[in-house]
C-alpha cells in the first residue's frame, strides 16, 4: 500500500467507507493474523479463536487507527497481545484438562508438523516474547525497529531478546543433534 | 551452528511449514462478530447499501449499457436496429462496435431465465466490482471481480479475481475464457473497433495501472502497454478514432482529476487534458458529435454537480453546464435525440435521489425532466432500441427486498414502472439490457411492459 495517499483517516464517506476499507484490510489480513497466532500458541485450534479474539478486539477499536499505512503494525500488535494473555491465561490452566472445547475446523496438521521438526519444537520450547521475536523477524521478515513498534518495546529490548532467542534455539538444536547421533 | 546456519535453518523452516489458510468457520465468526458489534453511525442496511454502492460502481456504473443498442425488446415489436448510438456508453466502460448484431437471447434456455430463488441466502459467494461487455459475436465477457461472502449480513470480501467469463445468449451457457494477468475489481473494460477488449486499471491490493487486452477469437488476454497512472473506479470511453479516453477515478485515494487516451495501434497511454475536478463514480458519455461528456461524481469532499466535455480534437476539457443536482453515481444515457439522460444517484452520504436532468449538447445545459418512480443508486440504465431508456435499480433509498424496473419514454419525458419477474434483492451486478433482459449477477431475468 503507497503510503501517504490513502484517505483512510479523512473520514471520506463515499461509497466503500472506512468501516468497509477496514473490512476489507483485514479480510486480506486474515491469514497472516491466523498464522502469527499458530506460530506463538503452536496450536490452530487455539489459535482461530485467538485470532477471532483478535479481530474482534481490532475491529471494536477500528476508530483509535488514524493511518491505514500504520494497519498492519497496529492489528499485528493486537494479535500478539492476544496471543500472549491466552498463554498466561494457558499456564493457569495447564492442568485442567480442557475436554469440552471446540475442536478446531482447521486441519491439525500444524502443530504435528511443528512436534516433527527440531526446529519447530525449539521455537515452542521458547518463551512467548522471545518466540514472538523470532517469528516477526523470520517468519515476517521485519526489521528490529519494525518489531519494535509492533511490540511497543524499546530497540534495545528487541536485540537482547532475539539474541537470547537465537542462543536458545542454538543450544535446543545442537541437544537434538546429540541425542540423534547417540 | 553458526548465526548465519541458524539464521538459514529458521528461514527455511518458515518456508516449508505452511501455517493453516482461515477456515470458513472462522471467517463466519468474525462476520458474525463486527455484525453485533453493531454500526453506531448507521443501520445495517444502509450500511449495507453503502457497501453494496461500492460493490455495483464497477459493474452496474460501467456495465449499464453494455448491451447497448441492436437488439430488440422482445415485448416490443420493433425490429434490431444497428443504426441506434452506435458506441455509446453511459459511463465510459460499455462500449458498441458500430456493427454490432442482433443478439437475440435462447429463450428456452434454462437457467439464465429462471429468476433467483426468493428463499434467503445463509452464505453465498457473490462477485462485485465485475466487468460485462458485449462482444461482437453477442456474447458477453464477464471479467474479474472481487468474490464476497454473505455469512451474517455483513459481506466478507476475498481476494480479487483474474478469472474471466463468456455468457453465450444464444445457448444461455456460461463458460470460462482464459485469465487475466491480474487480479482486478473495479477496472473497465472496453469493446475496440477492432473486436479485441482493453482491460484498464482496477484494484487488486491497491489500483493498478497495467492494462490488458482480450481476444474473442483466441479466447486469451495479454499484457498492453500501462496507464501513466494507477486508477480504480475510472471510466473508460470509446472515442470515434478508435482510440479509448480513460478519466479520474481513485477510489479509495483522492479522486483523480487526470485523463489518459489509449491508442490501439501503438498499445500505449498517454496523458491528455486534466479535468477542472477530480472525480470517480461519474459518469462519461459520448456525445454525437464525438464530444465525451463528464458529469457528475464524488471529487473528495462532496458530490459534483459541475460537468466538463472533453474535446478528443483538443485533448482538453472545458466547462459546461453544472447539473441541477450534484449527484454521485448517477447513470447516464445518450438518447436518440443527442441528449443526454441524467437519472439518480446520490449525495454521496446518505439521500438517494429520484430526480432525472436532461442535458442538452446544444445549449451546453441541464434541465430537469420527469422523476422516476423510485429513488435511485448504484443503478443501471440502458437505451432501447426503440429510443426509451430503461432503469433497473438494484435499490433505493429504502433498500426494497426486490429489484424492480422502469422506463423513460422521451417523447413524455417521464418515467413509468414496468414489471420483470421479481428477484430477490441481492448484491449482485444488474446489466440492464436493450432486449429487454437484465443479467443480475448470473442469471438473466426478462422484463415484461405493464
Amino acid at each position: 500500500m503507497a503510503s501517504g495517499e490513502d484517505t483512510f483517516g479523512t473520514g471520506i464517506d463515499h461509497a466503500l467507507t472506512r468501516d468497509d476499507a477496514f473490512s476489507r484490510r483485514a479480510d486480506a489480513y486474515l491469514a497472516r493474523a491466523l498464522g502469527l497466532a499458530c506460530y506463538l500458541l503452536g496450536d490452530p485450534g487455539e489459535a482461530e479463536d485467538a485470532t477471532q479474539e483478535a479481530m474482534a478486539r481490532a475491529w471494536r477499536a477500528r476508530r483509535s487507527l488514524r493511518q491505514l499505512e500504520s494497519f498492519e503494525a497496529w492489528i499485528d500488535r493486537i494479535v500478539v497481545n492476544t496471543c500472549w494473555e491466552r498463554l498466561r491465561r494457558t499456564r493457569r490452566l495447564a492442568e485442567i484438562n480442557l475436554a469440552g472445547s471446540n475442536p478446531p475446523s482447521v486441519p491439525d496438521t500444524f502443530a504435528a508438523v511443528l512436534a516433527r521438526d527440531s526446529v519447530g519444537r525449539a521455537l515452542i520450547a521458547l518463551t512467548p516474547e522471545q518466540r514472538t521475536v523470532v517469528v516477526l523477524r523470520f517468519w515476517r521478515d521485519l526489521s528490529l525497529e519494525q518489531i519494535a513498534d509492533r511490540l511497543e518495546w524499546p530497540l534495545g529490548t528487541v536485540k537482547s531478546r532475539l539474541h537470547y532467542a537465537l542462543v536458545a534455539l542454538r543450544q535446543q538444536l545442537e541437544r537434538d543433534d546429540r541425542e540423534v547421533d547417540r | 551452528m553458526n548465526d548465519a546456519d541458524l539464521e538459514h535453518a529458521l528461514s527455511a523452516f518458515f518456508l516449508r511449514v505452511a501455517t493453516p489458510e482461515p477456515s470458513e468457520r472462522l471467517r463466519q465468526l468474525i462476520a458474525a462478530d463486527r455484525a453485533e458489534a453493531g454500526t453506531a453511525r448507521r443501520s445495517l442496511d444502509q450500511r449495507m447499501r453503502r457497501l453494496v454502492a461500492g460493490l455495483l460502481a464497477a459493474a452496474a456504473i460501467g456495465t449499464a449499457a453494455v448491451l447497448l443498442g441492436g437488439i430488440p425488446r422482445v415485448d416490443r415489436t420493433v425490429q434490431p436496429s444497428s443504426s441506434s448510438l452506435p458506441g455509446v456508453a453511459s459511463n465510459g466502460q460499455a462500449s458498441l462496435t458500430p456493427t454490432s448484431p442482433a443478439c437475440v437471447p435462447n429463450l428456452g434456455a434454462s437457467p439464465p431465465h429462471t429468476p433467483r430463488a426468493s428463499s434467503p441466502r445463509s452464505i453465498s459467494t457473490e462477485i462485485w466490482g465485475q466487468t460485462a461487455t458485449l462482444l461482437p459475436d453477442c456474447r458477453i465477457l464477464l471479467a474479474g471481480g472481487q468474490a464476497y461472502r454473505i455469512p451474517t449480513h455483513f459481506p466478507v470480501l476475498l481476494a480479487p479475481a483474474s478469472s474471466a467469463t463468456l455468457y453465450d445468449p444464444s445457448t444461455g451457457q456460461f463458460s470460462p475464457t482464459g485469465s487475466m494477468t491480474a487480479a482486478r475489481y473495479m477496472h473497465t473494460a472496453t469493446l475496440l473497433l477492432n473486436g479485441q477488449v482493453l482491460i484498464t486499471g482496477g484494484g487488486q491490493a491497491d489500483a493498478q495501472r497495467s492494462a490488458e487486452l482480450y481476444d474473442p477469437r483466441t479466447g486469451t488476454f495479454r499484457v498492453t502497454g500501462s496507464m501513466t497512472t494507477a486508477r480504480i473506479g475510472q471510466t473508460a470511453t470509446l472515442l470515434a478514432d478508435g482510440r479509448v479516453l480513460i478519466v479520474g477515478g481513485g477510489f479509495g485515494r483522492a479522486p483523480l482529476a487526470s485523463a489518459e487516451l489509449y491508442d490501439p495501434a501503438t498499445g500505449t497511454f498517454s496523458p491528455t487534458g486534466s479535468m477542472a475536478t477530480p472525480r470517480f463514480g461519474h459518469t462519461a458519455t459520448r456525445l454525437l458529435d464525438g464530444r465525451v461528456l463528464i458529469a457528475g461524481g464524488y471529487s473528495g469532499t462532496g458530490p459534483v454537480a459541475a460537468a466538463e466535455l472533453y474535446d478528443p480534437k483538443t485533448g482538453t476539457f472545458s466547462p459546461t453546464g453544472a447539473m441541477l443536482t450534484a449527484r454521485f453515481t448517477p447513470t447516464a444515457t445518450l438518447l436518440t435525440d443527442g441528449m443526454v439522460l441524467l437519472t439518480g444517484g446520490d449525495d454521496s452520504h446518505s439521500v438517494v435521489y429520484s430526480s432525472a436532468e436532461l442535458y442538452d449538447p446544444a445549449t451546453g445545459a441541464f434541465e430537469a425532466t420527469g422523476s422516476m418512480t423510485e429513488a435511485r443508486s448504484y443503478h443501471s440504465a440502458a437505451l432501447l432500441a426503440d429510443g426509451s431508456v430503461l432503469v433497473v435499480g438494484p435499490y433505493g433509498q429504502d433498500a426494497p427486498s426486490s429489484a424492480t424496473a422502469e422506463v423513460y419514454e422521451p417523447s413524455s419525458r417521464t418515467f413509468s414502472q414496468t414489471r420483470w419477474a421479481t428477484i430477490p434483492w441481492q448484491y449482485d451486478s444488474t446489466t440492464a439490457t436493450s432486449n429487454g433482459f437484465v443479467l443480475v449477477g448470473q442469471s438473466l431475468i426478462e422484463i415484461t411492459n405493464p
